[in-house]
């Protein structure tokens, strides 16, 4: 198992990664997720060994890793843009970290085909870096990181060098070949669909510190932040005040699902939540409409005669839709909104 | 702090030997001009400088390295243009065939030019001991500088801001004259400084071109301190050299650091295009012609010359190299010059290539101004002149507890020195380029530091190690300046056995001395071509 506490990375003055306490349990997939610049990185590496903590702990199993240098840690990780050695074909790159540790020879060959086997690479081993495309980089990469049986996968942003269509597909790949590995795995990505589809928790990070950890369906629909639900892609937070379990907002007063305390929050709306309602209480016209295949989301301009101004995002699968231009009434139910608390 | 003493463990190897071979010469030469007598005297240094004939010999070293520069710009400018903007037919053969002279040994091209211009020219020009040859072969071989350097920057301009100034209604000369050269200036400062540098401290060409009516410092410390044994003025001299050089290399960096203005490169494609009009075509081709004969027609002279034997053409020139007895004053068969500069060649190799790569290693990992300085200290031996070298261990050496006088590696280590500089060159910016995420890669996979770098920097930068070492063994094949101090009159190189053979009267030494230069011509050819077909692998798969 692995467990930091109070992990610190300073580059200067700047802490990077700031008081970080975390576990990731024995065959645990955990997600990282978190803007450019929030450390998630910087973690990851910390972790690995490769960069020196200003502050706390990082152990494995109980033992304090700060002695035990980057290559005797034994930590798998795979570099954002891959890093392959591009003076070494894909069967070298991935014997790499094979050789000289031991693993006989015939063994570590048959572990190099066994490892280019999962990730869909046999008959690639003879090729250069700099002749396969990104997909096949990332296999190649992923199989490296995989050939020495590691204690502990890391990913950095392992599908953030790919175009889209790819990203899909290979995300669906590694969920598959992640179940099938049984060791921990530490996955840092800004895409938070990857951070969802991979993880068993996710933890959010911002601006060096852990904002976060949560399982991903608890993620999704309950956002223990403003910043997490923005994070997440929710837009429609407007101000609440609430007195005895209800919610008064700029788009009308709200009964919430669970008790909370008295007090002023901020309040999310989850786009889905929205239904068209004859006498609904929220009054808007439709300003763009785009259309998502399940859904077609909607940007609602609420009335600024009746609220002050508020765009709306509508996740809307009912018909007839509305066009453009035209004048709406919604409701929201109430297991879509989601009450945040000030930060 | 692990980290630091692996870097100076690294260090040690090539500092000490920069320090001990170059740093140490060069001071001890120093000493020995300001203070002669051990004691700084400056009135003494007056006397020497004030001579009449060293100020000869200082005026005619700068202004003919002036005049070399000014012709070679003006006959290669052209030149520039012809392979920036122009394609045809053989351009990258002529191209690549431009770059020849330039690596050629000196004593080679002397002798070429003593064939083209002495007194058994072919062709009747009778050229021999005036300044004309020593301009003439000082264009040869720096024709390729220009070529590469001023070309070089041309072939990036993009046509289209000449194209502007025409359309502003500027003629094709104001359009060069307002736009084009304004944007060559500095790539044409930057290749005037290194034409200077080379002629000012220009040796081989001087001595055996020029005749005992010529001399620049360079030839006139060699021939105080090695004809006439006057230490004394011979350091004096020195000492004004270095100043000169002192300055060349200031006045050089500050052209380098204010650097080109930059514009927009252009692709090769966009700007080579066919000549056109009947003016371009006329304009191509008589450059083609001169450079044809500028730089093949000496090399031709020298090797028809090598076969050409009383009543028709032989080898027996080539077979006289193999005897011993028609050769008092080699002492040792000719050929034997040959195997000496291979062994010779191949230890300055060995010392200058893993050296070159521990200090490259320590200059691309370091920062700030230590790796700076270090990087300058090995770089240094650029600018210094072979002669002063060779003078500066031929003084300094003896006070050693080891006399390495004597040793057969002399002249290996003094080779190493002028070829270290090439290879950290070489490798530095393949070293620099290696993704540094590369060792961390390693390392998560389990290798240690050493295995690091023993299996990815080492081969990612074989390449370029490789090259540095052909440079290195080109070099070495080719260094005369030095040499000339420091061998032994039994170990001759070849460039020493030219010289030797060029010395001698009669025509059996003559033609043994061009046979002798088309051997060597050749063995560094061979070199060259070696290293071309060794490719770095492009900084963008690294």
């Amino acid at each position: 198992m692995l467990k930091l506490s109070g992990v610190t990375v300073r580059f200067g003055t700047r802490a990077a990664v700031d008081g970080v306490d975390l576990e990731v349990r024995d065959g645990e997939r955990l997600s990282v997720l978190g803007p450019s610049g929030s450390g998630k990185s910087t973690l990851l590496r910390a972790i690995a060994g490769l960069e020196p903590l200003a502050a706390g702990q990082i152990l494995w199993d109980g033992r304090d890793l700060a002695e035990l240098p980057v290559h005797r840690r034994g930590f798998g990780l795979m570099f954002q843009d891959y890093v392959l050695f591009p003076h070494l074909d894909v069967a070298g790159n991935v014997r790499f970290g094979l050789d000289g540790s031991g693993v006989a020879r015939a063994q570590a060959d048959a572990r190099v085909a066994e490892v280019l086997e999962l990730v869909g690479m046999r008959g690639f081993e003879h090729r250069l870096p700099a002749e396969l495309s990104g997909g096949e980089q990332q296999r190649v990469a992923l199989a490296r990181a995989l050939a020495p049986r590691p204690r502990l996968l890391m990913l950095d942003e392992p599908l953030g060098a790919l175009d889209r269509s790819l990203r899909r597909s290979l995300l669906d790949e590694l969920a598959h070949v992640f179940t099938g590995l049984g060791l921990p795995i530490v996955y840092v990505t800004h895409d938070h669909d990857e951070a969802l589809a991979i993880g068993d928790r996710v933890a959010v990070m911002r601006e060096g510190r852990l904002e976060t950890v949560l399982p991903p369906r608890e993620l999704w629909l309950r956002p223990p932040s403003e910043f997490v639900a923005r994070f997440l892609g929710f837009t429609n937070i407007v101000d609440a005040e609430v007195t005895q379990g209800a919610a008064a907002t700029n788009l009308g007063k709200f009964t919430l699902a669970e008790p909370a305390a008295d007090g002023t929050y901020r309040l999310l709306i989850r786009p889905d939540a929205f239904r068209p309602q004859a006498d609904g209480p929220i009054v808007g016209v439709v300003s763009s409409s785009i259309f998502r295949g399940d859904h077609t989301l909607l940007g609602v301009s609420v009335d600024p005669n009746t609220h002050a101004h508020i765009e709306l995002e509508v996740q809307a699968d009912w018909s007839p839709l509305p066009e453009v231009g035209e004048r709406v009434r919604l409701a929201v139910d109430t297991s879509g909104v989601v009450l945040l608390p000030l930060t | 702090m692990r980290v630091d003493t692996r870097a100076l463990l690294l260090a040690a190897p090539p500092l000490a030997f920069v320090l001990l071979f170059f740093a140490y010469p060069i001071a001890t030469i120093l000493l020995r001009g300001l203070a002669p007598q051990g004691v700084f005297d400056l009135g003494a240094v007056l006397e020497v400088l004030t001579r009449p004939f060293v100020l000869e010999v200082a005026w005619f070293t700068l202004w003919q390295a002036v005049v070399s520069t000014a012709l070679t710009v003006l006959v290669a400018l052209p030149g520039a243009y012809v392979f920036a903007r122009f394609d045809f037919p053989g351009r990258r053969l002529l191209n690549a065939a431009a770059l020849i002279p330039f690596v050629l040994p000196t004593v080679v091209v002397a002798a070429a030019f003593l064939a083209l211009f002495g007194s058994r020219s072919p062709l009747g020009l009778r050229l021999e001991h005036t300044i004309w040859a020593i301009l003439i072969a000082h264009v040869f071989y720096n024709y390729a500088v220009v070529l590469r350097i001023v070309g070089g920057v041309w072939a990036q301009l993009d046509p289209r801001l000449e194209d502007g100034a025409r359309v502003l209604g500027a003629t094709r000369w104001q359009a060069f004259r307002r736009v084009t050269l304004p944007l060559l200036r500095p790539a044409i400062l930057s290749a005037s400084s290194i034409v200077f540098l080379f002629t000012f401290t220009s040796f081989g060409v001087i001595l055996i071109l020029g005749g005992p009516q010529f001399a620049t410092l360079e030839v006139e410390i060699y021939r105080q301190a090695a004809q006439l044994l006057d230490l004394r003025v011979a350091a004096t001299l020195a000492l004004v050299q270095l100043l000169g050089l002192a300055i060349v290399l200031l006045v050089y960096s500050r052209f380098q650091e204010r650097g080109a203005i930059r514009t927009r490169p252009a692709t090769a494609r966009a700007v080579l295009r066919r000549p056109q009009t009947a003016g371009e075509r006329a304009f191509v081709i008589a450059n083609l012609i001169l450079l044809a004969f500028l730089l093949g027609l000496p090399l031709i002279v020298l090797v028809e010359r090598s076969l050409s034997i009383a009543g028709g053409y032989g080898l027996d020139y080539y077979a006289a190299l193999f005897s011993a007895d028609s050769n008092s004053a080699l002492f040792v068969p000719p050929l034997e010059a040959v195997t000496n500069s291979l062994g010779f060649a191949a230890a300055a190799t060995a010392i200058s290539t893993v050296l070159g790569i521990l200090a490259a290693q320590v200059i691309a990992r370091g920062q700030g101004a230590v790796a700076r300085a270090f990087d300058a200290l090995l770089t240094l031996p650029l600018g210094t002149s072979a002669v002063m070298l060779g003078f500066g261990f031929l003084i300094s050496l003896g006070t050693l507890p080891v006399d390495l006088r004597t040793s057969p590696l002399l002249i290996p280590i003094a080779h190493a020195l002028v070829a270290l500089p090439f290879v950290v060159r070489a490798v530095l910016p393949v070293m620099r380029a290696i993704d540094r995420r590369l060792h961390e890669a390693a390392a998560v996979l389990g290798a240690s530091p050493a295995r690091t770098w023993r299996q990815i920097d080492l081969p990612i930068v074989a390449r370029a190690a490789l090259i540095g070492a052909g440079f290195s063994f080109a070099v070495s094949l080719g260094e005369f300046g030095a040499t000339l101090f420091i061998v032994r009159p039994d170990t001759p190189t070849m460039p020493i056995a030219i010289f030797r053979l060029l010395g001698q009267p009669g025509a059996l030494a003559f033609g043994q001395a061009m046979a002798m230069a088309t051997l060597l011509m050749l063995v560094v050819g061979a070199a060259i071509f070696a290293i071309d077909r060794v490719r770095v692998p492009s900084q963008g798969a690294l």
